[in-house]
């Protein structure tokens, strides 16, 4: 067995001989902890889409936008790129990521027409893009941070950048919970 | 597979269902949970939706737009609508749960927006942050409502505030409008609410508010009056011009005051008149009982021009009435024909101010005013103002002119005797005054005293007279020096030593027996006289002889001699006529130096001690003199002087032998060639005369003039001397004195111009009062320019409610 922190190859025991982690030939209730964590992630997405994600207050008036706002806002204003990118960003690769991580928890359960190399491949995208998901909190972040001008203009957080964060978070997590062997248990299973 | 590692065990037991769940569900629960909760939390705090109607919707923003109470956000707009007919805007507001019991039919909403006014700029905020809808309501829960009828303005009276609403009633609004101040002492203390027509449409309703604690100060003694804009007003008093404040000219303003005291507290909804002004507001506690004023007629003689409707009528200077307006009515003579127009002038009276009763009606006045008349009252026109030449009618009490009757029948109303006018009086003094001033001989005055301040500048400035007064100070200098020098002080005392010798002497020789020897010595004397006495009975011939002689005397020829004195005193007259005379004066003045000189010099100053000297050697002789028992030898010579006299008694007992001597002794003169005498005589005088001719004589006059010279040259002296300088400075008094009085004349030209200045000011001042005049213009222009402004600032504020963005985007 191989440890999953150390990758130390060595015999079936409870722990690593090395690092003392906890040694499993398959991660324990692993898709139960990858279903739990994405239901988490997608019911924190909702507030984090009908929340305002941003609070700005320009010479006294004070406006909230939320994600799916700020998008038509930008497009309103001809900024297509930018646009594009956030959406991108914000809403199209979490939504994808749900979706891969669901489609690749069932597929575990029924037969698809992937081949587990595909979905092998589909896990690694899904695990390297989550972090990027983040794009979103970090310009709110250092938004907050930079726009502080007190009446004249500042931008404040709203509830939805915890929420995103939050859901992001979940999402990488029921990604890292899912484990990669599992897709090869169901192909040694098809094989046999 | 071989090198692969070992076959992994895997075991297909199935754990329980409580170890295969994993603790990660939790976190969604958890997730799920909390939203839930928080979707609850807000569906149970949205508040009450309620809904105000306004005209318009201008800045109000759904989603945006709050909803504010005592400037704290108490909800937000949520739509915007409009009401089923169209015609106004329905606003749908969340408001917050804890306020809505308090929304009910007091409650108000307006639309908070940029305001300018004239008295300031408010709710500036708004032009950045958007306008918001604000709220009033008191502190009261009612029947809680969920519609509401929006107010296009701020009210400006908060719900609930602390004080007194009451009402105004003014002929007209005026300049009055909403918000205007109403004014204690120049403090804002209320404003003005409303303005309405009242239902009769005859006057204006004002509803105002007075905010605690000044509405404490109204009483029903209380009386407002209009502040709005300025007045210009040509009173009794002259020009007066008031303007209170540019908020109160621009939008009006409403003052008042406590008149008298003892006013009773005042309630809510209390009805106030408003005056035109202050005088007016203040006066009207003597027009409590206006109903039983009084109207008369007066028909003047001369002009009235100057006299206007609202003229006072005073009473001993007290303000009784105005006057009312003027009239003229075509009076009919006797036979029915129309003969003449008479001129009314209707005035209005007060009895009250007459020191009639309040309870006086129309008869008693009129049987007062009957009876005043027959006492001399009458009315007249006096001037108010000398400089507008306004006039008022006076009441005055003329008893020793012609009896005058009291018309009380008269139409339209009871007539008042006149008295003649006492502005023709002021006007005729003013024409005396000025004609007597007119008369005075200024311009002979003026030349008279120039020529004298000419000779006296003349005098003064001539420099012999400058000098005199030094000489008679230096000669003062010298004598006082003398005097003050030790020997002349001490020469009193040396006087009184020699009296005292002198008096012990008397002493002396009052003892000594020497008046007995004088008594003795007189007896003698007596005797001698009796001989003498006896003597002269001789005379007689003497005379006789002497007559004789005279005889011869008279016969001796005088009239030559006479001429030859003639031409003496003619000599002499030539003397004195010559220069050399005529130089005399010189030689006094060389001689007046040389005595000055005599003075000065030592000798002289010397003189006091010699004198001193001298006193001292008297004082001794007369001590020798006392010693030497020279009385006793004074007393023998007056023996000896008793024995001369008995010598002479002796010797007068000859006398008669002696008168018979001379007796023949004139006899030989009477026989004397006095002709030869006479002639002897005028060879003398012609002596005389030659010598007066001759040059000595002639020099003498040389010397009297040289002496003369002498004295012109102290006077030459004395004239550079101070004395001339005193004088001098005299004169230069006099000349100041002069130019005082030259400067006083010259003053007289500058203060004639500037009356004639006050003069054109005046006329200047009148002509301005006419109505086509520049100030008239001005005014008129000044006026149209603040109402233009007045105009311009509205429809800016108009524009900034309308767009308050319009500041910050440029349109």
């Amino acid at each position: 067995m191989a440890c999953t922190r150390c990758m130390k190859v060595q015999p079936p025991g409870r722990n690593c001989q090395r690092c003392a982690a906890p040694l499993h030939a398959r991660e324990p209730n692993s898709l139960q902890r990858v279903w739990a964590w994405l239901a988490a992630g997608i019911l924190l997405y909702i507030p984090a889409n009908t929340y305002p994600m941003l609070r700005t207050s320009t010479l006294g008036s004070t406006s909230d936008s939320t994600i799916v706002g700020g998008v038509i806002e930008l497009v309103h204003y001809g900024s297509y790129g930018v646009a594009f990118i956030v959406f991108f960003a914000s809403i199209v690769i979490p939504v994808l990521k749900f979706v891969a991580i669901a489609y690749l928890a069932l597929s575990l359960k029924r037969g698809v027409e992937t081949t587990t190399h595909q979905r092998l491949i589909l896990f690694e995208v899904v695990e390297f893009i989550g972090r990027w998901s983040m794009i979103d909190v970090f310009v709110v972040a250092i938004l907050s941070a930079l726009v502080q001008l007190d009446f004249v203009a500042s931008v404040n957080p709203g509830p939805a950048a915890a929420c995103f964060a939050l859901s992001v978070a979940f999402t990488m997590l029921s990604a890292q919970s899912f484990d990669p062997r599992l897709i090869w248990d169901v192909a040694k299973k098809e094989r046999t | 597979m071989t090198d692969g590692p070992a076959e992994l065990e895997v075991s297909d037991r199935r754990p329980p269902i409580w170890a295969r769940v994993s603790v990660v569900w939790f976190i969604p629960l958890f997730a799920l949970v909390i939203s839930l909760f928080v979707a609850w939390q807000n569906y149970t705090n949205r508040g009450v939706l309620v809904s105000i109607s306004f005209e318009d919707a201008a800045g109000i923003d759904a989603g945006k737009t709050v909803v504010k109470f005592r400037d704290v956000d108490i909800g937000l707009v949520e739509s915007v609508g409009f009401s089923a007919d169209l015609n106004s805007v329905t606003v749908k507001a969340r408001v917050d749960q804890n306020v809505a019991p308090y929304l009910d039919a007091d409650a108000i909403f307006w639309v908070a927006r940029p305001r300018v006014t004239t008295r300031g700029i408010s709710e500036i905020d708004t032009l950045v942050s958007g306008v918001y809808i604000e709220g009033s309501w008191d502190n009261r829960a009612g029947e809680a409502r969920t519609e509401f009828a929006g107010m296009e303005t701020p009210p400006l009276v908060r719900v609930g505030a602390d004080g007194t609403f009451i009402q105004l009633r003014a002929p007209d609004a005026g300049s009055l409008a909403a918000g205007a101040p109403i004014l204690y002492k120049g403090i804002e203390v209320g404003q003005i609410e409303d303005l309405q027509l009242a239902d009769g449409g005859d006057h204006v309703i004002v509803d105002a508010f007075v905010e605690a604690p000044h509405n404490t100060r109204l009483t029903n003694a209380t009386r407002f009056w209009n502040l709005s804009g300025f007045s210009l007003s040509f009173g009794a008093g002259g020009v007066e011009l008031d303007v209170d404040s540019l908020a109160s000219l621009v939008e009006g303003g409403i003052g008042f005051a406590t008149v008298y005291s003892g006013g009773t507290p005042i309630r809510d909804g209390h009805v106030f008149e408003l005056f035109e002004g202050e005088a007016e507001a203040r006066e009207s506690i003597f027009n409590r009982r206006i109903a039983s004023e009084l109207r008369l007629s007066i028909a003047f003689d001369g002009s009235v021009k100057g006299l206007v409707a609202g003229a006072p009528v005073t009473y001993r200077g007290v303000a009784v009435g105005e006057v009312e307006n003027l009239t003229a009515t075509v009076v009919e003579d006797a036979d029915g024909q129309l003969s003449d127009v008479q001129l009314l002038t209707n005035i209005i009276i007060s009895p009250g101010k007459l020191g009639l009763p309040d309870t006086a009606t129309r008869s008693d006045t009129l049987d007062f005013l009957e009876a005043s008349v027959a006492g001399g009252l009458r009315a007249r026109i006096a001037s108010a103002n000398i400089l507008t030449g306004s006039l008022l009618v006076e009441l005055v009490e003329r008893p020793d002119e012609t009896l005058a009757t009291f018309d009380r029948d008269a139409e339209p109303f009871p007539l008042l005797p006149t008295s003649a006018s006492a502005v023709e009086d002021f006007a005729a003094t003013a024409e005396g005054l000025f004609e007597r001033v007119n008369a005075l001989p200024v311009e002979e005055l003026m030349t008279s005293t120039v020529s004298l301040m000419n000779s006296l500048d003349r005098l003064a400035s001539d420099e012999a007279a400058q000098g005199t007064p030094e000489a008679i100070v230096s000669l003062l200098d010298d004598t006082r020096a003398l005097i003050n020098s030790e020997n002349v002080q001490a020469v009193p005392a040396d006087l009184r030593a020699t009296i005292a010798s002198i008096n012990t002497m008397l002493d002396e020789i009052n003892t000594g027996g020497a008046v007995a020897n004088l008594l003795a010595a007189l007896e003698e004397t007596r005797a001698v006289a009796e001989d003498i006495n006896k003597a002269t009975d001789t005379l007689p011939e003497l005379v006789t002889k002497l007559d004789s002689l005279a005889q011869k005397a008279i016969d001796l020829p005088l009239e030559g001699f006479i001429a030859d004195t003639r031409g003496l005193v003619t000599s002499a007259d030539e003397l004195i006529g010559s220069d050399a005379v005529k130089a005399v004066p010189e030689t006094v003045a060389a001689l007046m130096t040389d005595t000055r000189a005599l003075i000065n010099s030592e000798a002289l100053r010397a003189a006091p001690g010699e004198l001193q000297a001298a006193l001292a050697r008297i004082n001794t002789i007369l001590a020798e003199f006392e010693r030497s028992g020279s009385v006793a030898g004074l007393a023998s010579a007056i023996g000896d002087a008793q024995k001369a006299a008995a010598n002479v008694s002796t010797a007068s007992e000859a006398l008669p032998k002696l008168v018979s001597d001379v007796e023949e002794l004139a006899a030989k003169a009477a026989d004397l060639p006095l002709d030869e005498l006479v002639t002897s005589t005028r060879g003398l005088i012609e002596t005389a005369n030659g010598l007066l001719a001759s040059e000595d004589v002639r020099a003498l006059p040389g010397s009297l003039g040289a002496a003369l010279d002498e004295i012109q040259n102290i006077l030459a002296a004395l004239e550079e001397g101070g004395a001339v300088t005193n004088l001098n400075s005299a004169l230069s008094s006099a000349a100041t004195a002069s130019d005082a009085v030259a400067t006083a004349v010259k003053d007289l030209p500058a203060l004639a111009e500037r009356l004639n200045r006050l003069a054109a000011q005046a006329g200047a001042t009148l002509s301005a009062y006419n109505a086509d005049s520049d100030f008239n213009y001005q005014t008129r222009a000044a006026l149209r320019e603040i109402a233009e402004a007045a105009e311009a600032v509205s429809s800016l504020s108009r524009a900034i409610e309308r767009r308050p963005n319009s500041l910050l985007i440029g349109r």
